[in-house]
């Protein structure tokens, strides 16, 4: 009976550890964004012809996933404007200055969730306060789950695209209306590393 | 870029609100002693620079979003400060007083959201207090003008001024909030010039060359403080020319052609000035950035 113990202990408790790990695996997890690894893209039309891209460097913020319960989910984003990059340092700089974004006054781009519901698949629909030039908003966002998976350092790591459009009159950002189009395409591509 | 209804609304109708204003404080049509309509120069640009700039950047939230909203929020209170100014007795250093005041609040009020970013309370509070004497200052220096020099000159040097800050602001990053705002006050004070060329007794004295300065000043300290990135030692130069170039007209007072006719004495001062508000728009120019090779200037 002592010997069936000895080789059955082991086992047992290899066992409820295995069943820890999954009830913690079932937890909400809170992912601090990789800025590296992380992109904020956005598109205007321009003159009504083609389209303008630009992109935030180093978007911050951090996420929160439910896998049992979406509506527990949380997102928070931060763009710098100071970060701004379109590939052209005067459109750059304009883009900041007092006629668009005003940078010195409102330095960043802020999103906060408020409401998560599951759609379809890997998708969610993210209700949130959106802050651009010091106007608050409330937005929807399409956010596609992207997945989970370990790096080679240990880390977990998850991902999550979202997008959504807007218009920048909404915002306070009326600067040459016709020349600029009104409405704007956001995508942030996050990665985050499990805190 | 401006349309056709930014002009019409934005320019022409503020211009003839100014215009309008001041014939009927000024009545022109009646007998040169009969009416002193020095009360309305804070109304008649007050009003006329809300009216363009509802227009031409109209975006007004309160508190407001961008800090030179409230420029055109501080208009009212010139508008009460210029009735006011003529309508009591003259106490210099009352009026003095109330002008710092003014400016004060409009200078805190324009760098406020910087404060604790940019600079450290202290740094600001020192910021504030010589912005605000420098303002003051310039409203004497300007308001001497208006009350001893010939009635159209102060206008039309008000009006070089404005139209330099606008070329300077706009061609520097500012070409909404500081070329377009300021190219309004211009097309407003060209309005008043043309009012005065009509008045055989026509001054702005008072509360007309507070608003000018409460726009003008503001604008100009609300891009340096604004643009992005830092403004570059050659803008700072052309602002600053901007802002002294209305003093050149005191030239005129001294002697010999202080003794001379009064339209010799005011040709002088406004020639005088164009060339320093040329001076400031070629420094401009030089300080605006240039597209790199291949690059484009467009937005």
């Amino acid at each position: 009976m002592k010997s069936h113990m000895r080789v059955a202990a082991p086992i047992i408790a290899v066992g409820v550890v295995l069943l820890a790990g999954q009830s913690r695996a079932a937890k909400a997890d809170t992912y601090k964004v990789d800025p590296v690894h992380s992109f904020a893209l956005f598109s205007i039309h321009h003159f009504n012809a083609g389209n303008v891209w630009g992109r935030f460097n180093g978007p911050a913020g951090d996420f929160t996933l439910d896998p049992a319960d979406p509506g527990k989910d949380a997102f928070h984003v931060e763009l710098k404007l100071a970060n701004l990059d379109t590939g052209n340092a005067k459109r750059d700089a304009d883009l900041k200055g007092p006629d668009w974004f005003n940078a010195r006054q409102h330095p960043a781009i802020t999103f906060k969730s408020t409401s998560v519901k599951k759609g379809e698949g890997n998708m969610l629909d993210v209700t949130g306060a959106l802050t651009i030039h010091g106007v608050t908003k409330s937005a929807v966002v399409a956010v596609e789950l992207t997945g989970t998976a370990a790096d080679p350092f240990g880390n977990i790591r998850s991902g999550i695209q979202g997008t959504t459009t807007i218009k920048r009159s909404d915002f306070g950002m009326k600067a040459m209306p016709g020349a600029v189009g009104d409405e704007v395409r956001l995508i942030v591509a996050m990665e985050g590393i499990k805190q | 870029m401006l349309t056709h209804q930014d002009i019409l609304l934005g320019l022409a109708l503020p211009a003839m609100v100014c215009a309008g204003v001041l014939l009927a404080a000024w009545q022109p049509w009646r007998r040169a002693s009969a009416r002193d309509g020095r009360w309305a120069g804070a109304i008649a640009i007050g009003a006329a620079y809300a009216i363009a700039y509802a227009r031409l950047v109209g975006d007004f939230h309160f508190p407001p979003t961008d800090s030179d909203d409230w420029i055109a929020y501080v208009m009212p209170v010139a508008m009460v400060v210029g009735v006011l100014f003529c309508r009591l007795p003259r106490a210099p250093w009352v009026r003095l007083a109330t002008v710092e005041a003014i400016a004060l609040a409009l200078i805190w009020l324009l760098v406020r959201p910087l404060i604790g970013n940019e600079f450290s309370g202290m740094a600001a509070a020192g910021r504030i207090g010589a912005g605000s004497v420098a303002m003051t200052l310039w409203w004497v220096a300007v308001n001497q003008l208006a009350r001893s020099g010939p009635r159209v000159m102060t206008p039309v040097i008000l009006f070089l001024a404005a139209a330099g800050g606008a070329v300077v602001l706009g061609d520097n990053g500012l070409a909404q909030r500081g070329g377009v705002t300021l190219g309004a006050l211009a097309v407003i004070l060209a309005a008043s010039a043309a009012v005065a060329a009509v008045t055989s007794r026509f001054s702005l004295a008072g509360g007309g060359t507070l608003a000018t300065t409460l726009v003008l000043f503001g604008t100009m300290l609300y891009g340096y403080y604004y643009i992005y990135p830092d403004p570059t030692p050659r803008l700072i130069t052309a602002m600053a020319i901007v802002l002294v170039a209305p003093m050149l007209a005191w030239i005129g007072w001294l002697p010999p052609l202080r003794r001379g006719p009064s339209w010799v004495r005011a040709s002088f001062a406004v020639a005088l000035v164009l060339l320093g508000v040329a001076a400031a728009v070629v420094v401009a120019e030089s300080a605006s950035r240039q597209p790199a090779a291949g690059e484009t200037d467009t937005p």
